[in-house]
């Protein structure tokens, strides 16, 4: 864990309020984005981002600094979307667990359209932006968390298992399963569809 | 061609994670045209993930959480709720046991 970090986390446990505040600014930005990423709402959004902090602050004694604090806010970011999925009806995902475009040893050729240098192929696209926020929406969870933290947040893959608690393997296959997934929807995209 | 194998890799061989003999054997599909567009717009699929950025925190949300963190510090005991239960119970026993 950074020095800085470490300090700020040793006067919060001793309940020193300001400290938490500047953990608070430190880790924020993050932690929205992680947040909108998952809920793909702004209201769900602010209420996790509160219920988020509030937790880390409520349990903030009990992190004994294994990992880092950013490590630990994820997990209890991660935590409170799941909670609060719970008891709720069920948000329908896509299946991406399926082939998507092999049959065989077949390929798609529908898929082969060369988007990548298109004008259009920008986040200033805000339909572009739309469909691909909507892409990661629909995505099974376990695709969209590792998505979100590696491609979003660029982290890498050796923080990304410590958050998640799954094996490298596990984060690499369903990055890849979850790119091949939001790729072909784009393609889909550049064909009008 | 095998497409299979190109999808298997095309994930690794973007991160640079491939060995030397796998990288060499994946990029051997760039001779073939619908590898190249592919591979392409997968890198900027991932591109594109790597730009998106959200809108600023509102100032507003970050205040009402000072004031939530404030406000639960000022509380001599906030007590999960489980825990709460049990010193509801442990109260009636104190009352039950004045009486």
């Amino acid at each position: 864990m950074k020095e800085h970090d470490k300090q700020l986390v040793k006067k919060a446990q001793e309940g020193d309020a300001r400290a938490f505040e500047h953990l608070i600014k430190k880790h924020e930005g993050k932690i929205y984005k992680l947040l909108l990423g998952m809920s793909g709402n702004k209201a769900s959004t602010e209420d996790l981002f509160q219920e988020t902090f509030l937790a880390a602050w409520r349990k903030i004694k009990t992190f004994r600094g294994d990992s880092d604090f950013s490590t630990w806010l994820y997990r209890i970011a991660f935590n409170n979307v799941l909670m609060k999925r719970r008891g709720k009806k069920k948000i329908s995902t896509v299946s991406i667990d399926e082939p998507i475009l092999i049959h065989g040893k077949e390929i798609n050729r529908d898929f082969s359209e060369d988007w990548s240098k298109s004008p259009a192929a920008t986040l200033e696209n805000d339909e572009l932006k739309y469909r691909i926020s909507r892409s990661i929406k629909a995505m099974p969870e376990k695709y969209r968390k590792v998505l979100i933290l590696r491609d979003v947040e660029e982290m890498d893959n050796e923080e990304v298992t410590k958050i998640l608690n799954i094996s490298l393997a596990s984060v690499k296959s369903r990055l890849h399963r979850a790119r091949l997934y939001l790729r072909n929807n784009l393609s889909r995209y550049f064909r009008g569809q | 061609m095998d497409y299979e194998r190109f999808l298997l890799l095309i994930s690794d061989f973007l991160d640079d994670e491939l060995d030397r003999d796998l990288e060499r054997e994946f990029m051997e599909n760039f001779e073939d045209e619908f590898c190249r567009c592919y591979f392409n717009t997968f890198r900027r699929t991932v591109e594109l993930c790597h730009g998106i950025e959200t809108e600023e925190i509102p100032q507003e949300l970050h205040r009402k959480l000072i004031i939530r963190i404030e406000r639960e510090k000022s509380l001599p005991y906030s007590p999960e709720p489980v825990r709460r239960k049990k010193a509801k119970c442990a109260v009636r026993k104190t009352k039950k046991q004045t009486k």
